[in-house]
């Protein structure tokens, strides 16, 4: 219970949202991130840091097995992706890529369906594997009920949107549908973000019951790539249904950027520089009067849905053409200068012939010519 | 014949359809009002954001908020001159501008109206929330009065008026009865329900449009709900997709989610949802031109794994559909590892 909760109706709890449930993350970022293997390392202690549970470290090979010994020695689940048949040994779960839909199946010459479903109960070996049923959203039925019936016996089955193209009403009839044929098997899911619609189908996936989620840091992956990790956390804790401190998960968004050369967009939610900016007047004069009130939780929640100090940010005052006086006022005082009526209005309309966001040294100008 | 998409695909989303049947969705476009107010923008020159009305136009977007005329000269000026482009060239594009709940604000709307000979909707907005009255003060009469006021003006004035309440999502359902039945009395005919700090999720967006409609209802009056998403938590396409799910008539959004703080809800992803969902039959062939505009007026890059858009976002089959002849290779590129039909769509 925060202390102002009572100033927010909350409209997403509204007809018993909010549950309590529990979920897992398998991160994906060290398997997909077109980075170093030194790097790559580095992710896994991040990661756990975060309270994620098990990492994935991409095909068996010698950066896998520098990987595996990481996870374990930051706590971690390691799990390795096999080929269908392919033999492993090592101290890691194994995940098998198995083609779900007729289309997978086609492209990669599988023309009889039923010869392709006998193998896969051939060459399947129950030890300590987990399936991914790829292309599982473009999946017919029958073709799902059967792939599950083999699955029984291994540790899970990860329903796998590799298209991005569900909905989150799909995903939650996959999902239902998965417990249904497969009630034993412990359900996860994965989703691409071909339709921006990744992080919310990993929570309707919780809702429907899956038990863990796949994502990657920055959505790391091919094309727009696999939910992101980050926001998945954000959200989570947002619904309650995770109470993990994630006051390093911006670290960890930075290391990643700075080891693939991403730049991490402006305005990425939460993680991107203009997350808790604002140089709007009616806005910044909410948060400028919630400060005078001597709250810090009123101040950091009255014009944010996410809060910065979860993250070790703040919210941010600018001053630009859209910008009132309490922009001006609240900047000064955050650069320790006393705001004169005068200096402020001569701000003020500096800003409103301006085409954009004042820079310090642009108000430092104003300053000095005052 | 050889093998169709349709013969190895099955569609588990189309169960949605009975969600949306019969459903018409409008959009109404804030890149250059909402937009602009990213803390890491250019407000463009005037031949831009000229450009980029066309473009609006050209995509099959309904409406435009142009600007909040009462907050200086220059956004006057192009406030003017976008609307008069509109006009000259007989745009389906309606114009609107906004305006907080002052006569100060509404004036400037009704001057350019009268000036061009149009209708400029009146965007009104006010803070609804009780986190925001608290940090702000306000007792609710206040908040009564002004909204009688500011849309008494608007609509007494000749111009059409939408009430937009702020941070709706996160406010009580007593103050948002009282204070949309106000407006519609005063004669509001669009209601906006804005998630003005990006909390809501899909469920609250619902929870919340099936309350309104509602309070609508015990008006008695015809009057249509917007929706206003901003993406603080990632959410922003899913909730659009979400308020018209339950009811909502119109989607705000911005190119590439320009806008205060991370921005609003992405247009051009959107339309391409809604696109691929069947609910519009826009050509969408200058997305792509819209957004590379938009970034280029505005100074903020198109991210490089945007979806469909970014420089990044497209996964080629390549090597996986070598071994088949053209014609399937054709369509098996378009669909094997990304679900939208981007060729089809015109945007590759």
């Amino acid at each position: 219970m925060n202390p102002g909760d009572h100033l927010i109706y909350d409209w997403n709890r509204v007809g018993g949202a909010g549950l309590s449930l529990k979920v897992e993350i398998e991160d994906h970022t060290p398997a997909v991130a077109p980075c170093a293997l030194k790097d790559r390392l580095k992710f896994i202690p991040l990661a756990a840091a975060v309270g994620i549970t098990a990492v994935n470290v991409g095909p068996a090979g010698p950066d896998a097995t520098a990987m595996i010994a990481a996870a374990r020695e930051a706590g971690l689940e390691p799990v390795v992706m096999l080929a269908l048949g392919e033999k492993f040994d090592g101290d890691a779960i194994g995940e098998v890529r198995v083609w779900a839909s007729r289309l997978r199946q086609h492209s990669h010459a599988f023309k009889d369906e039923k010869k392709y479903l006998d193998e896969v109960a051939r060459r399947l070996d129950g030890r300590r594997r987990k399936v991914i049923l790829e292309d599982a959203s473009r999946a017919h039925p029958d073709t799902l009920a059967a792939l599950l019936r083999i699955c029984a016996g291994t540790d899970a089955v990860v329903l796998d949107d590799s298209a991005g193209l569900a909905t989150p009403h799909a995903v939650r009839r996959l999902v239902e549908f998965a417990r249904e044929h497969a009630p034993d098997v412990r359900i996860e899911w994965s989703g691409h973000n071909e339709r921006d619609l990744a992080v919310v189908n990993c929570l309707d996936a919780v809702h429907a019951g899956a038990s863990a989620l796949h994502a990657s840091v920055l959505s790391c992956g091919h094309g727009p790539g696999l939910a992101a990790l980050d926001h998945l956390l954000v959200n989570l804790r947002l619904l309650g249904y995770i109470d993990r401190d994630l006051s390093r998960l911006g670290e960890h968004v930075e290391a990643v950027a700075a080891a693939c050369g991403f730049q991490i967009p402006v305005n990425y939610p939460v993680f991107g520089k203009d997350a808790f900016r604002t140089a709007t007047g009616v806005h910044a004069a909410a948060i400028v009067k919630a400060q005078a009130k001597g709250e810090d939780w009123l101040a950091d929640r009255v014009y944010s849905g996410v809060p910065a100090g979860w993250f070790g940010r703040s919210q941010v005052i600018d001053i630009g053409p859209m910008s009132g006086e309490s922009n001006v006022v609240a900047w000064l005082r955050q650069h320790g200068r006393e705001p004169e009526p005068d200096l402020v209005k001569r701000i003020i309309a500096r800003a409103k012939t301006s085409n954009h966001i004042l820079s310090v040294e642009e108000v430092e100008a104003e300053i000095a010519s005052h | 014949m050889g093998v169709r998409p349709q013969d190895l695909i099955y569609d588990w989303n189309r169960e949605d359809a009975s969600l949306y049947a019969g459903r018409v969705v409008e959009l109404e476009d804030e890149t250059l009002r909402d937009g602009l107010q990213s803390p890491s923008v250019i407000d463009p020159e005037i031949d831009d954001k000229l450009r980029i009305i066309h473009l609006m136009e050209a995509l099959g977007i309904h409406g435009a908020d142009v600007g909040l005329p009462g907050a200086g000269q220059r956004n006057r000026e192009h406030v003017v001159r976008m609307c008069r482009e509109i006009r000259d060239n007989h745009m389906r594009l309606e114009p609107s501008c906004a305006a907080r709940t002052l006569i100060v604000d509404i004036q400037p709307i009704v001057e350019v109206s009268q000036e061009l000979g149009m209708n400029v909707e009146a965007n009104v907005f006010l803070g609804s929330s009780p986190i925001r009255l608290y940090a702000e003060d306000w007792p609710m009469e206040k908040l009564l009065k002004h909204t009688v006021e500011a849309v008494s003006f608007a609509t007494k004035n000749g111009i059409s008026c939408m009430y937009v309440t702020e941070d709706t999502t996160r406010a009580h359902p007593d103050t948002l009865r009282a204070l949309y039945t106000a407006a519609i009395e005063a004669g509001a005919r669009r209601v906006c329900l804005a998630d003005t700090v990006g909390h809501a999720t899909p469920e609250g967006v619902r929870n919340l449009v099936k309350f309104i409609r509602g309070v609508i209802a015990e008006t008695g009056q015809d009057v249509k709900i917007d929706w206003h998403g901003h993406r603080d938590r990632a959410l922003a396409i899913v909730n659009a997709l979400a308020a018209i799910e339950a009811g909502a008539d119109r989607i705000h959004g911005t190119a590439i989610g320009v806008g205060e703080r991370v921005g609003n809800t992405p247009m051009d992803l959107l339309l391409i949802n809604l696109k691929v969902m069947g609910m519009i039959d826009s050509d969408l062939s200058r997305l792509k031109e819209y957004t590379e505009t938009v970034a280029r007026a505005t100074g903020v890059p198109v991210p490089h794994n945007w979806p469909v858009l970014g420089a990044r976002a497209y996964r080629p089959a390549g090597d996986a559909v070598a071994h088949f002849d053209e014609a399937e290779r054709k369509w098996l590129s378009d669909c094997l590892y990304g679900a939208l039909p981007v060729t089809a769509l015109g945007l590759r």
